[in-house]
Parts: structure tokens; sequence; C-alpha cells
């Protein structure tokens, strides 16, 4: 038909390759007439047929879909962030872009798809739901997926390193040691984990994004196999379990008892249940017909990892189970709600109390559930790794020690050695403490004058005052009263006098130049790059972290390159991006991060850039809320402005939705949202009030079978 | 790229197509020119590959003393056309002239556009990919394996990683330069004796070869639980699996066409010596792997072999070449100066000319298996240690069964120019080669519009 443009055709360059090549053909699904006239008063005049901006066109009448699906949702992303129009063009009202994303949310359900799938999965699309849709009550419920109750895809979820390892220990008594990451250190053979998590900035273990194929498979295969085999090589009080050797190391033909005793065992530690009647039979008959052929040892251990091997043991199962409701869900199994509980609060396999709850039928219910999360989260010897790997993962601050800083920069810096790792476990510490005392988390750790200062050394520092103090004494001097010197100067980093160190932490900094985790050294350089503070991270990490916008990608073909000026102060380099094409994205981050000129980029308050005055002001704008936008004077100020927020600390719960259930929102999760932001606000600011909520939530609780997008999530 | 069951089943195990066992290795190879068997080596190097180290002086050099990685830096700046150059008459410079005697076969690429890989202080995955780097979670299919499924054989893809002892003893296995798509990491064998195990193990007799099938059946074995847990599963949940259940059945099936080659791996097996069991120095295993290697080449099981020397870190190890900077250090040398990188890339060097050798020396069609092969050599780091990757050079060696041209000096001006390329177009060209005729190399979603879509014809013999 004449005039009747489908976007694969229309839209030319810039998006027809980003449809998935064979995925072209989906049906031509024609857009509402609302859809279609909001397009053309606010698109096509720069979006139309003649010479198309950023040769898009966008008067058409149909989307193709699913083939069209990664283009369009990146329409809707320009339009639901505000990217487009253009700040100088008509602005449309938020009801009439709810509209829009509510019909296109019906057109890929309607095309077997998901909206808030493919690209839209990632953690850098987090904030595509404009954050009033979640936060304002009716609001989500009124149309579109913000019809239904909340829920999370029924899926499997692939063990995240830590989880593996606890497996294996769980097997040999937390005997084998495990080597991270993919090449090992110096040293005996390690069982290496052989996936990890992204190290993308931002919530890395979401579900979808993980797999494992034959590559993986031969190095668990191999893993299963060391780990049987160094566990069995242990004596004393720690060694291998009787079951095991038993078999293994028996001399004689093992009973038919002996290898059943050997299978239910490994099935126990490492998949937290016995073998089904089934499974006890088949590994039996395997196991022995392995020790048959390779003799006891060898064919035990043989045998016994294809336990290690088994789906669940490198796949947690969040499937359901029984009738589903009148919206499609079922609540999770007794077994999966331990799993998930374990990963969500301990990293690792669940513990024999869960299990005995699980065994016991006291894991059914959401008062069950809630009971355990409670009963986990009150106990003070329960370790809760999470909400720290959380506030890293949150934060960023962890990846520090990943920025680069060459030899020479570190010399010219004068800061003596530097210590990147230490910097991080300061901040770790710091975390903690606030954690400890769980009230206004976020407002503390945004705001908080207090520091932990080279935490590292206080070990040895403790260890060996008395040998310290011999020594002086033999020379006639005071002894030192710091571990500082010419090489070790991390307490300048802090702006802390040596004298003021001390080993009870936290410090008094001064609150004039530092507020809480923006303003540690370990934040600062994770936001920077060899050789200059990045504030341009820094902006774009307050506005997607703390104020819950959302910047596109930087156009690849965009050189996003500063000026090579080494004499030139960064704000001057930074005029590049006020340019009319980058300012667009740019004014949203830039006079957000520019306020860290107040510090170097190790880190150091300083007043001064290259032996000129330097500017640390900014603003705040663009947030559509008075009480945020306005000029800042430097860092510390802008801090404690967004710490006083509400926005901000919803944001921040938004985080933790992403975190604790390894997905993003969507507008159906509205609810969820503001019941864990009202357990956080009205509990004082804990997190871990947050987290209960989360955690009995029918997000964490209930899943639904959803139809196959026939899309891949692609990285956006 | 991505992976479904059908896909893996037409990649990775070979389906219907020719296997192993009736082409490469067999005298009734196909005749040259004709679509019949092709090999491909890719060999990386980290801190960097020096443009100077890859340019004759006699091509737009002043004469005289000069400072040749910054003169070579002027000349690609200022460098407005193809240069496109017999390499007949230029003597080829220090570090590469180990390939003098071969340089009929070597065709040198310069100016390739690789900044988006971001390779500053490596680029693993990346590097072969020409997607952004990341240390653990490839973004998508790697150039070695994307050719591996258009070559395919019993094992489509060895790879081997160089580096210390220690390093290598600790991760027998490691993940590096190479993947099948997005987080599908592929290994690669540090270990050269494992690597030997798994491949030639089972031309062993008597209990090595009863652990080799008990082995085999392991992997049968467990996936019958992974076929009962995706009959429960619905959704994207099935095709986030698939990798899973298909891996098994891919390894147990490689393990089965492997059994059924014995006679040939019998015969082909590299021989275990000390450099394999008793290692002096790291090299010695480094050699211990290109054995096996080139063993698995010749013998049919691989068609594509990747060396990554230095696993794409910005680390590594030289004890055994006598290097005077160790791990990170040689990154911050001045390529052009530091006799390290002399002895260092001329030990590359002759690492590639053994292949050439080896291959030479073995029948096939009209003309010998080094007729039917390629190899490629860079850095996983693009020009330097830090560098940008904005002019990233290649040294290819073969014609790759008449597909290529070869002997030639190819410069192509620097982005942004009408006539500059990506590393991603070499990468599309190179299957065009293998008959692959797609667009573009992952040049799609945000790496849309870096580049032109279809191969560098220049290239194309």
């Amino acid at each position: 038909m004449a005039g009747l443009w489908s976007l694969s055709i229309a839209l030319g360059l810039l998006l027809a390759s980003t449809v998935t090549r064979g995925q072209e053909t989906g049906a031509s699904r024609t857009l509402s007439q609302g859809t279609r006239a909001f397009l053309g008063r606010h698109c096509t005049s720069c979006h139309g047929a003649d010479e198309p901006e950023a040769g898009l066109r966008l008067d058409v009448v149909a989307a193709r879909l699913p083939g069209e699906a990664a283009s369009w949702r990146h329409v809707v992303e320009r339009i639901t962030t505000g990217d487009m129009p253009p700040l100088d063009e008509p602005r449309p009202g938020r009801d009439e872009i709810r509209r829009v994303v509510t019909e296109f949310e019906t057109l890929f359900r309607t095309a077997g798809g998901n909206l808030y799938a493919g690209e839209w999965a990632f953690p850098s699309k987090g904030n595509v739901v404009p954050h009033d849709w979640l936060f304002t009550p009716g609001r989500t419920e009124k149309t579109g997926d913000g019809d239904r109750p909340a829920s999370t895809p029924a899926r499997i979820w692939r063990v995240n390193p830590v989880e593996y390892r606890s497996t294996t220990d769980g097997l040999t008594n937390g005997l084998v040691g495990l080597k991270f990451g993919r090449i090992g250190s110096r040293g005996k053979p390690v069982v290496a984990v052989p996936f990890g998590l992204t190290t993308d900035a931002g919530i890395r273990d979401y579900a979808f994004r993980y797999r494992i194929a034959a590559s993986e498979i031969e190095r668990l295969a191999m893993n299963a196999r060391l780990t049987l085999e160094l566990g069995l090589k242990r004596r004393g009080p720690r060694a291998a379990a009787r079951e095991l050797t038993d078999l293994a190391l028996n001399q004689d033909e093992p009973t038919d008892e002996q290898v059943a005793a050997a299978v239910r065992f490994v099935f126990e530690r490492a998949l937290r249940r016995g073998p089904t009647e089934d499974e006890a039979a088949r590994y039996e008959a395997f196991v022995r017909k392995n020790v048959e052929r390779l003799g006891n040892e060898d064919g035990a251990v043989l045998g016994l990892s294809a336990v290690l091997l088994h789906p669940e043991a490198v796949f947690r199962l969040e499937l359901g189970r029984g009738e589903p409701d009148e919206h499609g869900r079922v609540m999770l199994a007794p077994l999966e709600i331990a799993h998930a509980i374990s990963h969500a609060l301990r990293d690792a396999a669940p513990d024999e109390a869960l299990i005995a709850a699980v065994r016991e039928g006291r894991l059914e219910t959401r008062d069950d559930v809630e009971r355990e999360v409670r009963r986990r989260l009150a106990d003070p010897e329960a370790e809760t790794p999470t909400l720290l790997r959380f506030l890293r993962e949150y934060f960023g601050y962890a990846s520090a020690p990943d920025v680069f800083k060459d030899d020479s920069v570190v010399s010219a810096a004068k800061i003596g050695r530097y210590y990147p790792d230490s910097l991080v476990e300061d901040t770790d510490r710091l975390v903690l403490h606030v954690l400890e005392r769980d009230r206004q988390v976020l407002r503390e750790l945004l705001t908080t004058p207090e520091s932990f200062v080279s935490v590292s050394s206080v070990p040895n520092w403790v260890k060996f005052a008395k040998r310290r103090e011999e020594q002086a004494r033999a020379k006639g001097e005071e002894p030192a009263k710091h571990p500082f010197d010419k090489k070790n100067r991390l307490n300048e980093l802090y702006g802390l006098a040596a004298e003021n160190w001390r080993v009870e932490m936290p410090l008094p900094l001064d609150s004039e130049q530092r507020a809480g985790v923006l303003t540690q050294p370990a934040w600062l350089i994770a936001h920077s790059t060899n050789t200059d503070n990045h504030a341009i991270h820094r902006g774009k990490w307050i506005r997607e972290r703390l104020l819950g916008g959302s910047i596109s990608d930087t156009p690849i073909t965009v050189d996003a390159q500063l000026p090579d000026e080494p004499h030139e102060q960064l704000r001057h380099r930074m005029r590049v991006t006020r340019e009319e094409y980058c300012w667009q994205c740019h004014r949203r981050m830039d006079p957000l991060g520019l306020p860290f000129q107040m510090f170097d980029h190790f880190g150091r308050h300083r007043t001064e850039e290259l032996g000129r005055s330097v500017d640390s002001s900014g603003a705040v704008f663009d947030t559509g809320l008075a009480e945020l936008d306005g000029p800042v004077e430097n860092a510390v100020e802008l801090v404690h402005r967004l710490a006083k927020s509400e926005r901000v600390e919803q944001v921040f719960v938004r985080h933790a939705f992403r975190f604790w259930t390894g997905r993003n929102e969507t507008p159906a999760d509205g609810p969820v949202l503001r019941a864990a932001h009202a357990a956080y606000a009205g509990n004082d600011g804990s997190l871990r009030e947050l987290v209960a909520s989360l955690l009995v939530s029918d997000a964490f609780l209930f899943r639904t079978v959803v139809p196959t997008t026939n899309e891949e999530p692609k990285s956006p | 790229m991505t992976l479904d069951r059908r896909t893996l089943l037409k990649g990775l195990a070979g389906g219907t197509l020719a296997g192993p066992l009736v082409w490469p290795h067999l005298a009734s190879a196909s005749p040259e020119g004709a679509d019949g068997p092709r090999r491909v080596v890719f060999f990386l190097q980290n801190h960097g590959f020096c443009p100077a180290h890859a340019h004759p002086r006699s091509i737009d050099f002043p004469d005289g003393k000069v400072d040749e990685q910054k003169e070579m830096r002027k000349f690609q700046d200022r460098l407005d056309r193809v240069v496109d150059e017999p390499l007949a008459d230029h003597a080829l410079p220090r570090w590469i002239d180990p390939l003098e005697p071969i340089k009929d076969r070597v065709t040198i690429v310069h100016g390739l556009n690789g900044k988006h890989v971001a390779p500053y202080h490596g680029a693993p995955f990346g590097a072969l990919g020409g997607f952004k780097k990341s240390a653990s979670t490839p973004e998508g299919e790697t150039i070695d394996c994307a050719l591996a499924r258009r070559l395919p054989a019993v094992v489509p893809l060895l790879a081997f990683g160089w580096e210390s002892l220690p390093k290598m003893r600790a991760s027998r296995v490691a993940y590096a330069s190479s993947a099948w798509g997005a987080s599908l990491p592929a290994p690669i064998y540090c270990d050269p004796m494992l690597a030997f195990d798994n491949l030639f193990g089972v031309a062993k007799a008597g209990r090595a070869r009863e652990e080799f099938e008990a082995e085999t059946e392991l992997f049968d074995f467990v996936g019958t639980d992974a076929r009962a847990l995706d009959a429960r599963l619905g959704g994207d949940e099935r095709r986030k699996f698939a990798p899973y259940v298909e891996g098994l059945e891919t390894i147990a099936r490689q393990r089965r066409r492997l059994q059924a080659m014995t006679d040939v791996l019998r015969e082909h097996a590299p021989t275990v010596t000390a450099k394999f069991t008793e290692p002096k120095f790291e090299t010695d295993w480094w050699e211990a792997g290109l054995d096996v290697g080139l063993a698995a080449m010749v013998a049919g099981v691989t068609n594509v072999l990747t060396i990554a020397s230095g696993l794409c870190t910005a680390a590594g190890s030289w004890e055994g070449l006598g290097l005077e900077h160790v791990g990170h250090s040689i990154g911050h040398t001045n390529q052009e100066e530091e006799d390290d990188w002399l002895v260092l890339r001329r030990h590359n060097m002759q690492q590639l000319l053994r292949v050439v050798r080896r291959l030479e020396s073995i029948p096939e069609g009209n003309g010998s298996m080094m007729d039917h092969t390629l190899i490629v050599y860079t850095s996983c780091h693009g020009e330097t240690q830090h560098s940008t990757g904005d002019r990233w050079p290649y040294l290819l060696i073969g014609d790759f069964g008449g597909r290529l041209r070869s002997g030639r000096y190819l410069h192509l001006p620097l982005s942004p120019h009408d006539d500059s390329r990506t590393t991603n177009a070499l990468y599309a060209t190179l299957l065009h080669a293998a008959g692959d005729e797609r667009d573009h190399f992952n040049l799609d979603g945000k790496r849309t519009g870096l580049d032109a879509n279809g191969p560098i014809e220049l290239l194309l013999a």
C-alpha cells in the first residue's frame, strides 16, 4: 500500500540494522490514531520524509513486531526519558506519553513479545520507566502492564561465582580453595570458576543475563572431579565425610548401602536436597558402573561428579508450583524459596536451618518467608554479605583499583605509595559501620563526615605496638602515633592530619570538605581517569543513581574525547560537551559532576587546579522538583541537598529492587516499590526493613510463565 | 550473534557437513581453487603491535636515522590515500624479518580503526570481536569462532593461552580471547598436557582409553537431567538453558568423533617430551601447546587455532626468552628502542614461521596444507599497551586457498576518511574469503554506522 510505511523501511541507516537479521518479517501492526497523531505533533517535523534527522523517519502508520522491537524501544525510550522532543520544542504531557507507552506494551504483547525485555532488560535501562509511574499511587494501575499484580517471569538463574563456591565448599568442608576470575594466580591447582559477573557498572547479577555452554561445562566437569579428588585427600578432623571415604577409599567392593549413602551425601551437599527415587536408582547405577570400570576411588570420583554437573548445581530454579491464580501466577516452591532467600541474603546455598524449614513444611507461605527473612536479618551473628555487595554495586566505589593510574602519574601526584585496594576497604568499612546502625542508611552514606582511614594498617599497627615502643625507647624517641610516613600518605587523601589518626574508627573529617561515600577517595578514583577527574561519569552517576534519570548511550560515531590540553583545567576542556549536539545529554550530567572538582583525581581536597583557583560550582536542574533544582557551590552542598530528597530515596529503592529481584522494574511493580519505600522510610531508613519488604513481595515470591519473545536480549 | 539450539547444532556439531574424517588430512582433498579445505590460525600478542614494526622503511620514510615510531605516526597521520604496494620491493623491518623468506605469502595491513574496542591495557574478547572489550563477559561472537562455524571440525576452535608457568598451572583452562556469542566465552588451554589428553588421549590404549570413554558417558548421563529440566521450562528460559543442554551433547559427540579417529590421531599425535611434563620455562609449555595445536590441525581435529600470548591482559612472562622486563613493565617501554621488543616480536615471527613450515610440509591437493591456510597476527592491545586502537596493524600470512591477495603492503587512510575501514571490516573480509558473505561483522546495534558494509575488496583475490 503506497504511503503505508513500516518502520523497517522508514528508519534508514540509524535503526534498520539494529533489527536482528531474519526478524524483519514480523507482522505489521497498525498504530492507533492517537499514537500517529502524537508522532505527527512531536516527531515528524524533524523525522519526516524530508531529510529526516539521523536518517530516522517516524511518519509511519505501522510497526512491524517483533522484528523492529529494538528500534521502537529506542524511540519510546527517547520519549519517556525526555530526550525527545528537543528542549526548544513543546513537551508532550505525561498522560500523553503514558498512552503511547501503553499502546506499545499492548502491541509487543500481541506480537508475543515484551516491551520490557530486549535492550530494556539490561541494568543500564532500569530507569526507562518514568519515576512517577511507579511512585504515584493509582497511576500505574490505570492501564497497560500496571493492570496486573506484580510477579516475575518463571525462570532459572545461574548461580554466581560465590554461590558456586558454597556448593563445592559444602562438599569438602571448605577445604578446597577457589580461585576466582579467569586466570589463576601462582600456586597449586585451583578450582577456577569458569564464569563471572559482568564488570559493567551497576547491578551485576541479573537473571536473564547468564548461561552455561559447552566451554564452561568442560571446566565445571574438571572442577567436579578436582573437588572430589582434593576432598578425598584430606585427613584429620576436617577430612572428607565418611560417606565419601567409605566408598572411595575402601579396598573392597562397595556395598549397595555405601554407594547409596555417597550419592545421597553429595546430593544433599551440592543440591541441598536428597535424590528422588528415580535419581537415586540412576546415580547409584552410574557410580557402581564406574567403580567397576575404574576402581573404587577413580570410579567414585567420576560417578559422583555427575551430581556436581546436575543443572540444579549451577542454576537456581524459580519455576513455582501449584495451580496458577487468576493472574496466571504461582508461588515459588519451598525449596526454591530457600534458595532464593539464601541467595538474597547470604550469596550461598541454603543453610541447614532453612533446609529443615523446607523439610518440615515451614516455608510454604508469605508469613513463613517473612519469619525466616526477619530472623536472619535480625540475627547479629548471621552474615548478610549481600547488603554490602548491593551498596558496592550501587555506588560503584569498589572498581577504584580497576582505574589505571600510571606510575609516573602517581609519582607526580606526590601521594607516596598508591593503595587503591586499601581505599576500597576503608569505604567498605564505612558502609558496614552505617549498616550496623541501620538508620537513615542512604542519608548517612551520602552525608556522613566520618571515615575509616587506612583501616588495613590497623592489625599490624596493633600487633607490633609493643615492639614499636621498645624500639623507640631504645632510641630515646617518642613512639610513633600513626602509621604514616613519606611512603604511606593515605591520610592525606582524606585530608586527615596524621596526628589525628587512631585505631578506633570512624574518624571525623572536615565536614566542609567531606560528605559520605561520594567524597571518599575510593568513589572519586572509581570515577576518574588515569590523569584526571571524570566529571561526566560522576554526573551521570548522580543523574541515574540518585535522580532516576536516564542518559542515552554515547553514539558510537561520536569521538567522545576531551581535547588533549594538559595545561588547561578540566572545566575548560569540557567546553566541547557544550556544543549543541552534545549538550542535549551533557546538560544533565556535567553540572552534577563538576562540583567534585573540589577534589583531585586521587580524592584529595584542593582549592587550586593547575596552579589556578578551582571552580567547583554546578547545578541541579531538570528534576521537576523545586526543592532540588538550583545552583550549588560545591559537591558537599550538592550531596547534602540530594540526601534530603524523597525522590532520591525512592531511586535508591528502585536499585535495591533490581538487586534483590535480579531484573528491572516494570509499571506492574509500582505497588511493590511503594511498599518497599514505605518500609524504609517508616523505619527510620532501615535497609534491612527495605530488604524484608522486597523479599516478601509478589515480585520476589510469585512467578508467571511468559511466552517466548523470540528476541535475544542484546546489550543496548 | 546469538546461540540457539539450531545454531549450536549447525555450527558446533557440524551437522551433516563433511567432518574431519573426510577432509583436510586426506590426499583426496579438494583441488586448489574449489571449495576445499581451509584453516585459520590467529596469533595475538599482548602489549601492542607497534605499527613501525610492520612498516618497511623504504615506503615513504626519510633517509638517515629517524625515530621510527614517531615517523610512522607522522606518515600515518598525513596519509590521505590508500597505499597498495608489492612487498617484494621492500625489505621487512627488523622486528618481523624472520618472515623475509616467506614474504610472498605475507600481507601487511595498516590503518584499521578499532577505537570502539577500547584496547587500552588489552581487549579481552574485543580484539577478535570488534566490540568493546570485557574482562569476563564477551558482548558477542569473535572472528575465530565465526570462522570455526564456517570451517567445522570435531573441535571447531582450539585455543591456547600463553602466560607464566605458575599462572598456566593454576588455570589450566582460561577464558580471554574468544567467544561463541554474547556471554559465551570459549575456553583456551593453558596446560598443553591437558589439551593433549583431551584431544589425543583416546589414541592411547588400555586404562587411558577406558577413562576417556567413562568421561564421555558422564556428559551423556548428565544430559538426561538437563533434558528433564528443559522439558519443565517455558518461554525465554528454554532458550537461556539451551546452551547447557546442547553443550553436554556437543561435548559427548565431540569425544565420540575423536574416538572414531583413533588411527589418525595416533599417527599425528605429538611426542610428549620433557617440555610437556617438566617445563623449565614458560616457553617450553608454549612450544608444547603449539605442537598439540599443529598436530590437531594436521590430523583434521580442528581448522581454527588461536594463540593468545599474554591472555589479553597487561601482564605476561618471558623468562624463557631472557627478557629484562617482566609482566606489565614491558608495555611501558619504547617498542622501537627496547631490545626486549625485538626479541619478543622476532620470537612471535619464528613461531609463525614454524607454523608455515609445518603446514608446507604436509601435501594437500596440488600443493600443501599451507596453501589453504591463513595466519592472522596482531595484538590484543592494538598498537601499544596504552593504545587507542585507531591504527591497528595486522599481518596476514597465506592466501587462504587463493581467496586473499598476498605479498602486499596495504595501508588504508586513518579514520575519518572515505576509504578508512574498521577491524570489523577485516574480519568481514576473512568471512567472505571463507564463503560467509555477510554484510558486516558485529557492526550492528550501537556500532551501526561505524563503517560501510562489505569486505575490504583490496584484500580479496
